[in-house]
């Protein structure tokens, strides 16, 4: 997916995750965001030979985080979110290119954001709506309000972001991305 | 400087070990029933005092005074060690190694004292040296010297697994010795070491198998002992009493080598054992954060450096092997006497042995227990995407809101 994006947000301990597909291992944690993306916990990523000294990333800490959106799945450790169809995996949405130790001062750039397609019918939720995404697998697209948009419609996803809630015993996540009609996003722009 | 004759000090009548007192089970009961007359048990010590046997004679009496941490010298943690003492150094000139100031302010020479004993086993171990000990002069390269003191696990950290200047390296716990008192070794007297713990098994043993010829194993035993003395104050007569607390590390053969070895494989079990330093060679785990990132840094310098692709990768593996195997000191045990609890039976041994270890040995952990219904997992994840606080920053810059602030 295109475009870099900012986040600031409080960053989990940064572990060292396998990869599903068994190619290797990264260097991941979580982040709960507080501004430059949707709300509630977000999977970002490294690949390990690009942090090879943990103690170099903000751990428990504000840390601003540039990144792209780019979902990997990899195995759950103890503690993490899990996907509720294969609770022995999670994903992580951001593929970090850089995490840093926030300033308190500099606010994150706006997102351009991703067109994407919906894969399903949506379904509606409260004022809102979720879809399944085209080029996103595990990944649902939320629109916060209005009526659930036609499947074929343009839209444009305009930040990321995560629900978990804990059930028997474990946290289990849902991978989200705000959507907008693209034509609305471009008029605004 | 007078040298102690330990050996001849432990075995004297006052040393024997009391009755336990009462039917008192607690940890400080049962330590006060363990002690047998070394420091603490001075005269007008406080609780436990009638348990405790006579006091201490002159020769432990002036271990004592001489120690500057006080009357902490007793028989419940004992060594002696006699080695040649060799001044630590470093860099390619072979500099003397500084000594270090403690964070209360104590400066402490580092020393290893090397031992070589008659049977062939040759091993070095760290030795801090206080300030006054070093005033006695004994403390020369290549002096050999016979030193009293006891033994106990303290944590450092290793600076081989530094990544960086202001690292401090890898948390890891070493077996130190603290000396109490060091005199010139008698010229007849052959390098060595004695140890006498009296105290507490802590915690259930760990059982490996050392490999000692093709295909012929000898299981042993790896168990702590807990040993607690009664630090009393400086003033005659004073009441308050502090504990001191010391963990040590021994091993002990369980083919049938040492007699009543199975009184060490139970957790709480009052033991008194003799025994030497011996250095257990391990292996450390690569799955730790820290580890890892220290082979990367050491494996990247090696790289940086260039050079041939085979030497490189040899010059890495070699690194590796290094980095990975550690040493540390334990009490090799050869006498075990079982003062109060249980020792178990030839089966119980037999299966500890079978299972590979007791207590300490993390059991395999419990199968996940099976998902919920999907269908509850969707319900909850929908109830809290509903009660998520409010529209993200990021979509609110749509309607024009402010772009990031919350």
């Amino acid at each position: 997916m295109d475009g870099v994006m900012e986040l600031i947000g409080r960053t989990s301990q940064w572990r060292r995750r396998m990869r599903r597909d068994g190619t290797g291992a990264v260097i991941a944690a979580w982040l709960r965001p507080a501004a430059g993306a949707g709300a509630g916990v977000v999977g970002v990523y490294l690949p390990e030979e690009r942090a090879p000294d943990l103690t170099g990333l903000p751990a428990r800490t504000q840390a601003l985080v540039r990144a792209v959106l780019r979902p990997l799945h990899v195995h759950a450790l103890d503690g993490d979110h899990r996907l509720p169809h294969a609770p022995d995996a999670t994903l992580l949405l951001l593929e970090a290119l850089e995490a840093l130790a926030w300033d308190r001062v500099t606010p994150p750039l706006p997102w351009p954001g991703t067109p994407v397609a919906l894969a399903a019918p949506p379904r509606a939720i409260g004022g809102g709506w979720l879809a399944d995404l085209a080029a996103l697998p595990d990944v649902v697209g939320y629109a916060p309000s209005g009526a659930p948009a036609d499947s074929a419609g343009a839209l444009i996803g305009r930040a990321v972001g995560g629900v978990t809630a804990e059930v028997g015993g474990r946290s289990w996540l849902r991978p989200l991305l705000w959507l907008a009609p693209a034509a609305d996003a471009a008029g605004r722009a | 400087m007078t040298m102690i004759d330990w050996q001849a000090l432990l075995a004297s009548p006052g040393m024997a070990p009391a009755a336990p007192a009462g039917d008192a089970v607690d940890d400080v009961a049962d330590d006060a029933a363990m002690d047998v007359g070394g420091g603490g048990a001075g005269e007008g010590a406080g609780t436990g005092a009638a348990a405790r046997a006579a006091p201490p004679d002159d020769a432990l009496r002036m271990v004592m005074r001489e120690y500057a941490g006080g009357d902490r010298g007793d028989d419940r943690n004992v060594c002696v060690l006699i080695g040649t003492v060799r001044r630590e150094r470093y860099g390619p000139n072979g500099k003397a190694r500084p000594a270090t100031a403690t964070p209360l302010g104590m400066r402490y020479a580092p020393y290893r004292i090397e031992i070589e004993e008659p049977g062939g086993l040759a091993f070095s171990m760290p030795l801090s040296v206080s300030a006054r000990l070093m005033e006695t002069g004994l403390f020369t390269d290549g002096a050999r010297v016979q030193i009293s003191g006891s033994v106990r696990l303290e944590q450092t950290y290793d600076r081989a697994f530094a990544v960086h200047p202001d690292d401090a390296g890898l948390p890891t716990w070493e077996t130190r010795l603290d000396v109490i008192a060091v005199a010139r070794a008698p010229e007849t007297a052959p390098d060595g070491s004695w140890v006498k713990l009296v105290g507490a098994v802590d915690g259930g043993p760990a059982i490996r198998d050392d490999a000692i010829g093709p295909g012929v194993r000898c299981p042993i035993a790896t168990v702590r002992i807990r040993c607690r003395s009664a630090l009393r104050s400086i003033v005659a007569g004073a009441r308050a009493t502090h504990a001191l607390t010391t963990l040590t590390p021994a091993d002990v053969a369980l083919d049938g080598s040492v007699a009543d070895a199975a009184a060490l494989l139970r957790h709480g079990n009052q033991v008194i054992v003799e025994g030497r330093l011996l250095p257990r060679v391990y292996q450390r785990r690569r799955g730790d954060p820290r580890i890892q990132a220290a082979l990367a840094a050491t494996e990247e310098a090696i790289r940086a450096k260039g050079g041939a692709p085979d030497e490189v990768a040899r010059r890495i593996a070699a690194a590796r092997r290094r980095m990975l195997t550690g040493v540390r000191m334990t009490v090799g045990v050869g006498y075990v006497e079982l003062v109060k609890g249980r020792a178990l039976t030839a089966e119980e041994v037999a299966q500890l042995i079978a299972a590979g270890g007791g207590p300490r040995r993390k059991a395999a952990p419990p199968a996940p227990p099976p998902p919920p219904p999907r269908a509850d997992i969707d319900a909850a994840l929908d109830a809290a995407l509903l009660a998520l606080p409010s529209v993200p920053d990021a979509v609110r810059t749509l309607d024009g809101g402010a772009p990031w602030m919350g």
